[in-house]
């Protein structure tokens, strides 16, 4: 089967808590069981909507929303899409047996499984007018997890406060082993500093931002990662052509 | 007493079968998939040396005819595994973890990667026995009707001829035995394939994935299910699982049973070549003079091949 | 003893297949063994013996006998038309045992064959009314020696109107010989002693011993020479470029080739180029 290389793994420089793309995701507790709806913008436009239920009866502690699958699936409809079927669509609602459900214990992990990402939710409920959860502005107890890979060094930033520090990733020397193994490295947000503000890192390894007060974490690559094994060339071998027959003219 | 009796000695008769060992060319593909993993081959091979030995019994033993492999192209297709990053732990608890991330691939679906080994340029030997026979073969591009004369100056001719085969009796071949290096081989091709989907990559990138990837001869023998030995896994591929050996003999028992005559002559045969018309032109030339031969045999001693035949 | 103890390939004729050969050339090839002149040529049913020719002879126009000139009557610009045929041309390799041959040829010595053939000769003689339009006036002219040697009239035909034929019984000794004729090596029949049955005066038969016996010696004999390689029946030419070239004799193959046991075997080494 061809495969489909998802550059934006390899190429993304910058990573917003704000404005998701690969390899990033927030995650919120919705402790009040309702039915929520999302609303995914990418700036100031809206790309889609959704919904999800937060139930008492639900065992699921952990839902992951796919910013990219949902937007991408408007159309199509896999199966793990949380997107309203044509025709049900009304508020963002969903017929209720397609509806995905998380405990209030649970955690929702927003995510961009592909693309060039930017994308925010807000997240509601037909009681009020009010978003109950804002990723462009993450509030006390909401995570943003990310996995850096180019080793090279990021700046951190907290786009809502003071708080600034740096980020260096490094290849790991040893032998690779699971990525999902390594242990991730927890740092606290405030909005006037980092704990740690330097964090040091293996590529491919989890850093998770535990946010105090308030967040809107940015980093980005501010060098690039030294190239040692330089591009390589493809030799393509011109097959041998048949010799002419006759004087050439 | 037969009209006519030729007989060449063995080292004249080697002179005839090596004719027809040179015109030997054996060529095929085929494909396969075998689970985790496809393969094809692609074959071309020759025959050299060997030593004629005309026996007493009447048979003809050619022993030790090498058949020199010019090409065989093993080209195995391999899904790779999936390369992802991602998947930690995010809220680890005593009790296991509390909230993973999510895994995210490097590729949309498990990336085929195709390895073309070059195998060729070995030999193996093979010994071939039978009998010399006689068949009359009429060529079916010649019209109905038409005369032995125009028959001979067709191009190609389409006269009439008896040739002479060799039936086999046994063919005996040794399995193709690929080179110590193969392991080496196998690896230095995936690493290239592996190297050239990933080529556009920035290094850092590419020493990531590999790195994920892990050594290529574990990846290799993870994917392929090699037990032990690289070399010998592929010699079986070849040799059992394509059944070349089969078909190679298979091959060797036709065309020297049935597609290539050790010799042959033509029938009726020219005796007297064309001369000038005496009388000048028209015509220029005078028809060569062809008689019809009859009751063509031949049979072998343990010195000589001997052909006796009638005029009819 | 095998075949090739002393060569690299043989071949050997028995002298009937060769005879069986000889009838197929003889059909193919008429003009080998018929000669006439040109009006005779152009009638065939003039001829002294019909000629049993094969169909291939009349596909490609191939002549049924050789053409020859006139025969010239001295002091004249006249010339007879005349054939001459042979027929039932027999081969007999040593030790000479399908014919029995006159005493003037008989023992067949070793290494020889005999032939025995049929001589038919017919001449176009007028009837006398004819000759008689034919007597030329008093030529009291002199001669113009350079212009008559500057352009020699042809020969004029005598009107005819049938051959009168006459055929002997002959008998030949001869053998095989290898000859190389631009560098091929061919197996070449030859002439050594010739007789015609029943002539008188011997003068006369002597004269036509050798006026055939010059027949087949020039023309017919060679025209039956084939290639050595040939009679090697081609099977090493068809696959294998080779000079084929015939054996040297000696101590242990005193003749090559050899006429012996009504064979005639030919004795060749090949070199693969």
């Amino acid at each position: 089967m061809q495969a489909v290389l998802n550059r934006e793994v390899f190429s993304t420089r910058l990573f917003d808590s704000g404005a998701l793309g690969v390899l990033a995701s927030v995650i919120h507790q919705f402790a009040e069981p309702a039915i929520y709806g999302v609303v995914v913008r990418r700036g100031d436009i809206v790309v889609h909507t959704l919904s999800f239920e937060v139930s008492a009866a639900s065992q699921n502690l952990q839902l992951d929303i796919d910013l990219a699958t949902s937007i991408r699936d408007r159309a199509g409809r896999e199966e793990s899409c949380t997107c309203a079927p044509a025709g049900t669509e009304k508020h963002g609602v969903m017929p209720r047996e397609m509806r995905p459900t998380v405990s209030p214990k649970g955690y929702v992990l927003f995510y961009v499984s592909r693309g060039e990402g930017g994308l925010s939710v807000q997240v509601g409920t037909n009681r009020s007018n009010q978003p109950v959860f804002d990723s462009t502005t993450l509030g006390k107890g909401d995570l943003f997890a990310l996995s850096l890979l180019a080793p090279t060094k990021y700046s951190m930033e907290n786009r809502l406060g003071r708080a600034r520090g740096m980020i260096e990733v490094s290849m790991p020397e040893a032998a690779f082993q699971s990525l999902a193994d390594l242990e991730p490295i927890a740092v606290e947000a405030t909005r006037d500093a980092f704990a740690p503000p330097d964090v040091k890192a293996s590529s491919g390894q989890g850093i998770v931002f535990r946010v105090v007060d308030a967040a809107r974490i940015v980093i980005e690559q501010t060098q690039d990662p030294p190239d040692d094994e330089p591009r390589r060339r493809r030799r393509i071998v011109v097959p041998k052509r048949p010799a002419p027959s006759g004087p050439h003219r | 007493m037969a009209h006519l009796t030729i007989a060449a000695n063995e080292k004249t008769f080697g002179k005839i079968f090596e004719a027809a060992r040179d015109t030997f060319a054996f060529d095929e593909s085929d494909s396969g998939s075998f689970g985790p993993f496809t393969a094809s081959y692609d074959i071309e091979a020759h025959l050299e040396g060997g030593s004629v030995d005309l026996r007493g019994d009447g048979t003809v033993l050619v022993d030790e005819l090498d058949i020199k492999w010019d090409k065989i192209d093993l080209t195995l297709g391999l899904n790779i595994p999936q390369i992802c990053v991602g998947g930690f732990c995010i809220i680890p608890t005593p009790f296991g973890c509390a909230l993973r991330a999510p895994k995210l691939c490097v590729f949309s679906a498990n990336p085929d990667i195709s390895v073309k080994l070059p195998l060729g340029g070995i030999t193996s030997e093979l010994s071939v026995a039978g009998r010399l026979v006689t068949r009359y073969f009429v060529d079916p591009a010649r019209p109905v009707g038409m005369n032995d004369w125009d028959a001979q100056d067709t191009s190609p001719p389409l006269f009439n001829r008896w040739q002479i085969f060799l039936d086999p009796e046994f063919v005996d071949i040794d399995p193709i035995d690929v080179a110590d290096t193969v392991g080496d081989l196998l690896e230095n091709a995936v690493d290239d394939a592996v190297d050239n989907i990933l080529g556009f990559l920035p290094g850092w990138a590419r020493k990531l994935i590999k790195g994920i990837l892990g050594p290529i001869i574990d990846l290799i023998r993870d994917i392929l299910d090699i037990p032990d030995d690289i070399q010998e896994w592929i010699s079986d591929l070849l040799n059992v699982s394509f059944g070349l050996l089969d078909i190679i003999v298979q091959f060797v028992l036709e065309y020297f049973a049935d597609k290539t005559p050790i010799t042959y002559i033509e029938d009726p045969f020219p005796i007297l070549e064309a001369v000038a018309n005496p009388n000048g032109p028209p015509p220029p030339m005078l028809v060569p003079v062809k008689v019809p031969i009859r009751d063509f045999k031949v049979f072998n001693t343990d010195t000589e091949m001997v052909i006796e035949a009638n005029v009819a | 003893m095998a075949f090739t103890d002393n060569c690299d390939i043989f071949a050997s004729f028995h002298e009937d297949g060769v005879n069986r050969v000889i009838n197929h050339v003889r059909r193919q090839r008429p003009s080998l063994f018929n000669y006439a002149t040109a009006a005779i040529a152009r009638d065939p049913r003039r001829l002294c013996e019909p000629i049993q020719a094969h169909p291939i002879v009349g596909i490609r126009n191939n002549p049924l006998a050789t053409i020859v000139d006139l025969l010239p009557i001295p002091g004249t610009d006249f010339g007879l038309d005349f054939c001459v045929q042979l027929s039932d041309l027999r081969i007999d390799f040593h030790p000479g045992d399908e014919f029995a041959l006159p005493p003037e040829l008989n023992p067949l010595p070793a290494q020889r064959l005999a032939i025995r053939l049929r001589v038919c000769i017919g001449l176009a003689c007028p009837p006398n009314d004819i000759v008689d339009q034919l007597i030329s006036p008093p030529n009291t002219r002199p001669k113009d020696d350079r212009q008559d040697r500057e352009t020699p009239k042809p020969l004029r035909p005598v009107p005819f109107r049938e051959l009168r034929c006459f055929c002997l019984d002959a008998f030949a000794t001869g053998g095989v010989r290898i000859r190389t004729y631009s560098g091929k090596p061919y197996l070449e029949p030859f002439l050594s002693g010739f007789e015609i049955v029943d002539i008188k005066p011997d003068g006369l038969e002597a004269a036509l011993e050798c006026y055939v016996k010059l027949i087949l010696s020039l023309v017919v004999l060679p025209g039956l020479r084939t290639l050595l390689e040939a009679t090697e029946l081609d099977i090493i030419k068809n696959k294998v470029k080779v000079v084929v070239t015939p054996m040297p004799t000696s101590a242990t193959l005193p003749n090559n080739p050899a006429i012996e046991n009504d064979q005639l075997k030919a004795f060749a080494k090949i070199e693969v180029i």
